[in-house]
């Protein structure tokens, strides 16, 4: 599968924009713009501001709704504002959303998911639902490639290890 | 009635209690979990605050039940949200606001203010101030470690103290605050003072073992610096020291 | 004997202290290697050692950060133990803290690094029960249910002060090994010793995260030495 023109990487992370995501993975992609697809963020205007507060200057920075950001990547799309953009999303129901959607995902990394009921830890800082684990599943049956990994300097963890840890 | 009214107004919290907070936001980390991650020291270090606005029990603790959610930042910057939390709890108390805002506030500003403090205090300060001082070592002796723990707390303990007395007198609008303040404006500035002493520790390094006329040692420290640059991203730490340890005992066996 | 229990306890305390420094409370840097080794050093009877050790330790470990739930190495336990091995065995090999030493001291306790990691690692997966203490006793209408949290100090504290005890223990092992050591063989260690500083120069190199960093280095490397060799003369 193509990946989205302009995409770099699809990252999965509850807390979006932070150190991991700026310090770690922009510049192990060589990525200079980063693309929030998140309906709450999109909505919320001290969100936003915060968010550009920790950008640094040289690194493109949007964010738009769920939808928007599937009309932006979808293939025929205007694509993201840099040509190595970093796609962040807030949880796995929204990678979905955007592959239902029309927008290639040849690969999607899990970085950081927050405990809740219902959640198993199958790595440091993630937690998956079983509802969660199928969607991914299915995800990686249509070619995704789906890893869990905070850094970079980490081994990735695959898909087939994250459901073994989830049985246990 | 007279009670009602009396509740109703945004009761202040003391500076005793903020300092308590204050000080107990200084061990934000010491339960670190990955469930919460620091959500139980920020809950023990607004604890106080709680205590003085919410008189009745169940009420208190009703609060500082909530504040055992989910929470993480950068240590130094959490202070920032820790003020700001107690800004907005005093509002809550009153009745003048819902408490989900207090949850808005420290899940929306965790995350970008981590991000901040991350490049600013452990990628640039800290560093930096380390290098200034193993760049300084041969002159100042143990006077190093001053040079070291000077700059870096000059700079950490007034931002710690700043941010946390700005989280509270302005609450959401800490992030204008810190936008003005040019928090990360230094670090391109810092980065390149810490390329410049780290040229200075690898002339160092150079010079230790080639002098007095040795060049080929220096050329053989020159060389494996050079190859240690390029290995460790790939191999680590741990292992790019072992192999130019064994390197350097072939090496040194014969040449030293 | 009875010193040398002593300096156990002593630098028991200081591993312990400064472990939980590390990330648990205050974050002043005192547990950073080049504090931490002199400061050990002082302790434990010769500050100028801990400061030979404490600075390319420093520099190994400058890059090292913790973002979010991903941890680097953990340098103090590696700094804390090294010293209270090395500089009581320097003590009584009657050499001080000498470059052999120091780096068969250094390549004996490395893994520690990796080790303090998956203590750490394990004392995350422990701070769990306190939450579900602190969570347990919320319900239960308790509004100090978090005071739990300084609990979370004890497994880090207790873990390094016993591997720095255990370090200053053997310390006598390491000390006759130095002095066993042939004259060949020292000046092998010695040069392991400097190679180990050229990864140190190299990681203080990679530790400031620029792309423009190594390039800056390099010209500021050479215009040094250029200057220093003038100064004496030796071109």
């Amino acid at each position: 599968m193509k990946e989205s023109a302009g995409v770099a990487l699809v990252r999965v992370d509850n807390r979006l924009v932070h150190g991991q995501v700026l310090e770690a993975w922009l510049p192990a992609l060589g990525a200079h713009g980063i693309l929030v697809a998140d309906d709450e963020a999109a909505g919320n205007v001290l969100a936003r501001s915060a968010m550009a507060l920790a950008i640094p200057p040289k690194v493109s920075f949007q964010v738009v709704r769920v939808d928007a950001a599937a009309e932006l990547l979808k293939p025929g799309g205007k694509g993201p504002q840099a040509a190595r953009t970093l796609l962040l999303l807030r949880d796995v129901r929204d990678a979905v959303a955007l592959h239902e959607q029309g927008v290639p995902m040849p690969k999607l990394n899990l970085g950081n998911i927050h405990f809740r009921a219902g959640r198993k830890q199958v790595a440091p800082s993630v937690f998956l639902g079983g509802d969660e684990l199928a969607a991914l599943e299915r995800l990686a049956s249509e070619g995704t490639e789906v890893e869990v990994r905070a850094v970079p300097g980490e081994p990735a963890l695959p898909l087939a290890e994250i459901k073994q840890r989830f049985r246990v | 009635m007279e009670a009602t009214a009396a509740a109703r107004a945004v009761r202040r919290v003391s500076t005793g209690t903020l300092a308590r907070a204050f000080f107990r936001s200084l061990f934000l980390q010491a339960a670190w979990n990955p469930r919460g991650m620091q959500n139980v020291g920020f809950a023990d270090a607004i604890a106080p605050a709680l205590e003085e606005l919410y008189p009745d029990p169940a009420e208190r603790a009703k609060a500082a039940a909530r504040h055992l959610e989910f929470f993480n930042c950068h240590p130094y910057l959490a202070a920032a949200i820790l003020g700001g939390a107690i800004r907005l709890e005093e509002r809550v108390a009153a009745g003048e606001a819902p408490p989900e805002s207090v949850s808005r506030f420290k899940t929306t500003l965790g995350p970008p203010f981590a991000a901040l403090g991350d490049g600013f205090f452990w990628l640039a300060l800290r560093p930096v101030a380390a290098l200034a001082a193993a760049v300084t070592e041969p002159f100042l002796g143990l006077g190093c470690v001053l040079v070291f723990l000077g700059l870096y707390n000059a700079v950490h303990l007034p931002v710690r103290v700043w941010l946390f007395a700005t989280g509270y007198s302005r609450g959401e609008g800490v992030v204008d605050a810190v936008a003005r303040a040019h928090f990360a404006s230094g670090t391109p500035l810092l980065k390149a003072c810490g390329a410049l002493l780290a040229g200075a520790l690898v002339a160092r390094s150079l010079l230790e073992a080639g002098l007095p006329h040795r060049p080929f040692h220096v050329l053989l420290v020159a060389s494996t610096i050079v190859v240690a640059y390029a290995f460790l991203p790939g191999l680590g730490v741990t292992r790019v020291t072992y192999i130019a340890a064994l390197l350097g005992l072939a090496l040194g066996a014969r040449f030293f | 004997m009875l010193r040398l229990f002593g300096l156990a306890a002593l630098a028991a305390l200081a591993g312990g202290v400064a472990s939980v420094e590390r990330k648990g409370a205050l974050q002043l840097m005192l547990s950073r290697p080049i504090v931490l080794a002199p400061l050990m050093g002082w302790l434990l009877g010769d500050v100028e050692g801990g400061l030979m050790l404490g600075v390319p330790l420093e520099l190994l470990f400058l890059g090292g950060v913790n973002l979010g739930g991903s941890l680097p190495d953990n340098e103090t336990l590696l700094a804390a133990a090294l010293t209270s091995m090395v500089i009581p065995a320097g003590m009584a090999a009657g050499t001080g803290v000498d470059a052999p030493l120091a780096a068969l001291g250094l390549t004996l306790l490395f893994p520690l690094a990796l080790y303090g990691r998956r203590l750490e690692r394990a004392s995350e997966a422990r701070n769990q029960q306190l939450l579900d203490a602190a969570l347990a006793r919320a319900a239960q209408g308790d509004a100090a249910a978090a005071r739990v949290n300084l609990r979370g100090l004890l497994l880090p504290f207790g873990a390094a002060a016993g591997i720095c005890a255990l370090g200053v223990l053997v310390s006598p092992l390491l000390a006759w090994v130095r002095s066993i050591c042939a004259p060949g063989t020292l000046s092998a260690l010695e040069g392991s010793w400097h190679a180990i500083w050229a990864v140190g120069a190299a990681s203080a190199m990679r530790a400031i995260r620029d792309e423009r960093a190594a390039a800056i280095a390099a010209v500021s490397a050479a215009a040094i030495i250029a200057l220093i060799v003038t100064a004496r003369g030796l071109l």
